[in-house]
């Protein structure tokens, strides 16, 4: 766990220089947040019907699918990047196209669908909780998986 | 063609929250989880807006009726690219590896209440 926090710490580091905005920081944000956002777009459109919202608004919907295996991909790529060095390349990578891919908003916005259809508390509240869950797991499995590649490469 | 709308929305919307939480991080001077809490929150408000401005029916919304491809790019793209799943997560994971479990669960939970009563919020005021 102390290597892990070493890494979490790095990351942290590099993930605010506090530094003035360049305009390249700009531009690979804005490629990646394009691809980002543009492969969910096309998962959400060509998902499976059986695997889009099962009638009533709920939970398993693709975003729940989106956002966890994003959240797991940015788990598991920040140890990657700690040590790289790769500035442009990792913010282009995880604030870019992993958080282009991932929504937040949308969820907020299915919570209040729910809300505002009288869905019952118990559900909303089951509904939330299962999505909120599964991303700390995702994160934090692939934060895990990660860090271990990172410390086997430096055995 | 709504496909590239969507993305040039998207390239916006995460150029915006980079540059919303960059700023956030430098008034701290430290980095902080604050950024992208505020960026969801804004983002979950602006979503609300637009979707209540998009399934208004003439009724004295302060927004113009949208056009389906154009609420697709705001919403899916715009809005969608602005606010990020992941980075929530990460920053959750972040504050409970230092030992501040309290916090995190606070940011999980509290944070996602905030953004459900932002979008709600934006969606009464313009629909």
């Amino acid at each position: 766990m102390d290597s892990d926090q070493a890494y979490v710490s790095d990351v942290v580091e590099q993930d605010a220089p506090l530094a003035s905005i360049t305009w390249r920081e700009l531009a690979v944000v804005g490629l990646g947040g394009a691809l980002g956002v543009g492969l969910r777009y096309f998962v959400t459109q060509s998902l499976p019907e059986g695997l889009q919202s099962h009638g009533a608004v709920g939970i398993f919907t693709p975003l729940l699918y989106i956002n966890t295996a994003g959240a797991f991909l940015l788990g598991l790529v920040l140890p990657l990047f700690s040590h790289a060095g790769r500035h442009h390349l990792r913010l282009g990578v995880t604030t870019g196209v992993i958080g282009g891919f991932t929504s937040y908003g949308a969820l907020a916005d299915l919570t209040r669908q729910q809300i505002v259809e009288h869905v019952s508390s118990g559900r909303v509240l089951l509904d939330l909780s299962v999505a909120l869950l599964l991303g700390i797991l995702a994160v934090t499995f692939g934060h895990f998986l990660g860090a271990r590649h990172i410390r086997r490469l430096g055995s | 063609m709504t496909a590239l709308w969507v993305m040039i929305a998207g390239a916006l919307g995460a150029m915006g929250r980079f540059s919303l939480d960059r700023v956030i991080e430098r008034a701290f001077h430290r980095p902080t989880v604050a950024g992208i809490v505020v960026v969801n929150l804004v983002g979950s408000f602006v979503l609300g807006a637009i979707i209540g401005a998009s399934v208004h029916t003439g009724g004295g919304s302060p927004l113009p009726h949208l056009s389906t491809t154009t609420s697709v790019a705001l919403t899916a793209g715009l809005c969608g690219g602005f606010t990020t799943f992941s980075t929530a997560m990460a920053d959750t994971l972040r504050l409970f590896q230092d030992g501040r479990s309290g916090q995190a669960l606070f940011h999980l939970f509290g944070t996602f209440a905030g953004a459900v009563m932002c979008c709600q919020l934006g969606y009464a005021f313009f629909a």
